[in-house]
């Protein structure tokens, strides 16, 4: 009988091991979160407008599901001490109406890189060599500002293939903001870093074609059995 | 924010840039903005950047970044008269700290009037109906520039009015009609004698002040606090509204002179019989910061040097350039500290001119958990299980949401047994079938399981797929048949299930993971929404026969959605030395209805009799 990985694994699994050859380390973290961890430390104060963009599940006060998978590089740099460069894959929660590309359970997979001399350019520059690792060579970027409260500057990454008009755009990233580089433990003054978030289905569904996150979890193998 | 490429020539009239290229630009600037229809754009302001919500503040920025834009012109205003303390307005010392601006003016022989033409065409892009002159004016000035005003009845606040923290236990009616209870220390307005709460700061407005009292006599109030003080007005009451969500997000303590002058000049206009017969104002800006304007700090972070005319630009949008420092405008709620200032530097030398740098290689490992897991998952592949993946929330579970979507999501999971029978559910013309996932479970503390369901096989194969698990994967499992009540009520309709779960920590083997730098990832085909046909078609083949090339042919067909090889069967008896009997497994579909079994079979046969061309088989 065949058998066959889910694409959301075989997608992770392609990134993962790209970066491994840049000797990124892969982290885990737990999808019950404190606030502390999932916002405040990352900047997103309660009586701050930034904590609306996510629509978030509560299971009691001070802890949520999170709504991003970027608090494993919190917790994962309690234990480390930079240079660091490590991915953070997992499952994350957002309470919000579904539909054919949103969804309440879905997978990012996060990045951060803290070292004495890294810039704006490195992380460009990573993001350009992934996205041509994952989608080919014949792809050109757009790189506008964007804004997420736990880096500055922060940018979003666009990209199209190149005999077409229509950008689409892949994922958020940034330099990591002084501020939160002190949560860490860090000197700003010394250090400096960057993290992305991607989310994982987006990226099967640029490379793949998948036309509803619903499949993802649908266990429908007249999906499941497509990969 | 809506925004309509007219209107914004009025702050820069020289804009020739038709409305596509206007999205790219305000984008490229960090204002994501998308073409509606011609002439109409809907853009994405960052809640950080209150001071872009308005014609006034997106153009100003827009102009200072990007100057073939032309130049920027500020609307024009009638005179306020000269400044009085005409209306008694006190505020409490606790209440000091946010408030930051407060002017007002005083307009008298209003009657409400209709608007005229002019006034209702400005009104179009806020999806608003006309209603009255002066809830119409007060929209387009918001609209404008970004300042939210209120209109207080005179008569009902003659007396002066208090700015405070509220009381716990006390309340007041809002204009909506609807009672509020206050918790502690929002910012509200009381009435100066009565005490009564006049209105919810920044939020909403009282009934018994409201401007619709018809008195004739109206207080305009512009007015700037500190955003956190409204957000909380505004989260503890559940109230959000357009002048709420523009204070949370900052409005510059500078804005309400020149609001309330805009206002004045339009009403005029409008209304020539109106008199405006007081100005009043109060400010207590809080002194901006100095930050640092370290070149080198921002060119190591961007890696890109600052152009000299960066500096120039700075002072376009508004920053004074102070020896090493800068001083952000007063409408800039977001700049506090360098890192800040290279968002702003980036901004205009735009990010696509940063040189990309590679990180450099270095060593990997692949020894890790999620190492271990993956080498797990592709075991369990080789083994003919297919991974699904399904929600973490169930009906029934040791940690509960506070705010589920729907009743049967209302805990996280405490295993994976309702997502592998759900699975089995969803497919239920899938005689044959092994699934597994791995996922976290909460028991409620949090844990990664391995659960496995199996179905179509006997008792004897399915204790044979127990030792085979713990051989090549290391999983100790024992499946269970799963009892037939419990299958109904998950809806599943194979008739044998097997289930077996455990933590993946008790996993006891050691992967090696092996990289492969070049997988790909199939394409997907569109899944009709009307059930598939799925057939088992046996055939046999010299043994030299790749099984592949049979699924290709199949998949070439677009009825076609799945063909894979579900069993090879040798026998030197039955078969011959030379041949092998290969079982494969088709999804037939049709995007557009129910396919019957024999158009399903005519598909089969068709695709079968052009295979005869390349593979010589016979059917079994």
């Amino acid at each position: 009988m065949t058998g066959h990985l889910h694409p959301i694994t075989q997608v992770t699994e392609k990134i993962a091991t790209y970066f491994a050859d840049y000797g990124f380390e892969v982290v885990n973290g737990p999808e019950i979160e404190t606030e502390e961890y999932n916002f405040d430390k990352l900047r997103v104060s309660a009586d701050h407008p930034a904590r609306d963009e996510q629509d978030t599940f509560y299971i009691k006060p001070g802890w949520v599901l999170r709504t991003h998978a970027t608090n494993i590089q919190l917790r994962a740099m309690e234990t480390r001490k930079p240079p660091v460069r490590i991915i953070s894959p997992g499952r994350v929660f957002r309470n919000e109406a579904t539909d054919s590309t949103h969804n309440t359970t879905f997978h990012q997979l996060d990045m951060l890189v803290i070292g004495e001399d890294i810039t704006l350019g490195h992380l460009i520059g990573t993001l350009q060599g992934m996205m041509r690792h994952l989608v080919g060579n014949d792809i050109e970027f757009r790189i506008r500002p964007g804004f997420f409260p736990f880096v500055e500057p922060g940018l979003e990454l666009d990209f199209r293939r190149k005999n077409s008009e229509q950008w689409t755009e892949i994922l958020g990233a940034g330099m990591v903001h002084p501020e939160v580089l002190g949560n860490m433990g860090l000197d700003s003054k010394k250090y400096t870093g960057f993290a992305f978030g991607m989310g994982v289905e987006r990226i099967l569904a640029v490379i793949s074609g998948v036309d509803d996150v619903r499949h993802n979890l649908s266990g429908d193998y007249r999906f499941l059995g497509q990969f | 924010m809506r925004v309509f490429r007219s209107d914004l020539l009025a702050f820069l009239p020289q804009l020739t840039l038709d409305t596509a290229s206007l999205a790219g630009m305000l984008s490229m600037i960090g204002h994501e903005s998308e073409v509606i229809n011609d002439g109409e754009l809907e853009v994405k302001v960052f809640p950080s950047r209150g001071d872009v919500l308005s014609l006034r503040g997106l153009t100003r920025d827009l102009a200072a970044l990007r100057p073939e834009v032309g130049e920027w012109v500020d609307c024009p205003v009638a005179q306020l008269p000269e400044p009085t303390d005409f209306f008694s307005l006190t505020i409490d010392p606790r209440a000091q700290r946010y408030v930051y601006a407060d002017h007002l003016i005083l307009l008298s022989n209003y009657r409400p009037t209709a608007s005229p033409e002019k006034i209702r065409r400005l009104l179009r892009p806020l999806g608003l109906q006309p209603k009255d002159l002066l809830v119409d004016l007060t929209n387009i000035i918001t609209y404008e520039t970004g300042q939210p005003l209120h209109a207080f009845d005179f008569e009902s606040i003659a007396a002066g009015m208090t700015l405070d923290l509220s009381r716990s236990g006390e309340s007041f009616v809002a204009l909506n009609n609807k009672k509020i209870e206050l918790e502690s220390d929002l910012l509200i307005a009381r009435h100066a004698i009565t005490k009564d709460v006049v209105d919810l700061v920044g939020t909403i407005g009282g009934k018994n002040s409201s401007a619709q009292l018809k008195s004739g006599k109206v207080l305009i109030q512009a007015a700037a606090f500190e955003p956190s003080i409204i957000r909380r007005n505004s989260r503890s009451t559940g109230i959000t509204t357009e002048a709420s969500y523009r204070y949370q997000r900052g409005v510059d303590p500078a804005l309400p002179n020149l609001a309330l002058a805009r206002f004045a000049l339009l009403l005029k206009e409008a209304l020539p019989s109106i008199s405006i017969d007081a100005y009043q104002s109060f400010s207590n800006v809080p002194v901006a910061t100095e930050i640092a304007l370290d070149r080198n700090y921002v060119s190591r972070l961007l890696g890109h040097e600052v152009p000299t005319t960066a500096i120039d630009t700075l002072d376009n949008l508004g920053f004074r350039i102070k020896g090493s420092s800068v001083i952000p405008p007063s409408w800039r709620f977001d700049i506090t500290c360098p890192a800040d200032i290279a968002e702003e530097i980036g901004r205009i030398i735009g990010l696509d001119a940063i040189t990309p740098t590679p990180l450099g290689a270095k060593s990997g490992s692949y020894a890790g958990e999620f190492w271990q897991v993956l080498g797990l998952k592709r075991a369990l592949v080789e083994q003919g299980l297919t991974e699904t993946m399904t929600y973490s929330f169930v009906e029934n579970g040791f940690v509960t949401l506070q705010d589920p979507r729907t009743d049967d999501q209302k805990a996280m999971r405490t295993n994976l047994r309702t997502g592998i029978l759900s699975t089995l559910a969803r497919n239920p013309y899938l005689h044959k079938a092994a699934f597994f996932e791995i996922g976290n479970v909460f028991t409620p503390d949090e844990s990664t399981h391995i659960g496995v369901g199996v179905t179509g096989r006997r008792e004897s194969a399915i204790r044979q797929l127990e030792s085979t698990l713990k051989e090549m994967c290391g999983l100790s499992l024992t499946f269970e048949q799963v009892d037939p009540t419990e299958l109904a009520r998950f809806d599943v309709k194979q008739a044998k299930v097997f289930y077996g779960e455990l933590p993946v920590k008790m996993v006891e083997k050691r992967f090696v993971y092996l990289p492969n730098r070049d997988m790909t990832i199939q394409r997907f085909t569109t899944i009709s929404k009307y059930p598939p046909i799925v057939r088992d078609i046996t055939i046999v083949v010299d043994k030299t026969i790749d099984s592949s090339v049979v699924t290709s042919h199949c998949l070439a067909n677009d009825a076609i959605l799945i063909a894979e090889l579900v069993d090879r069967f040798e026998s030197t008896e039955k078969l011959g030395e030379e041949k092998v009997a290969l079982t494969f497994r088709l999804f037939v579909q049709s995007i557009e209805r129910t396919l019957r079994d024999e158009e399903a079979t005519k598909i089969i046969e068709q695709v079968f009799h052009t295979l005869s061309d390349t593979v010589p088989f016979e059917i079994r």
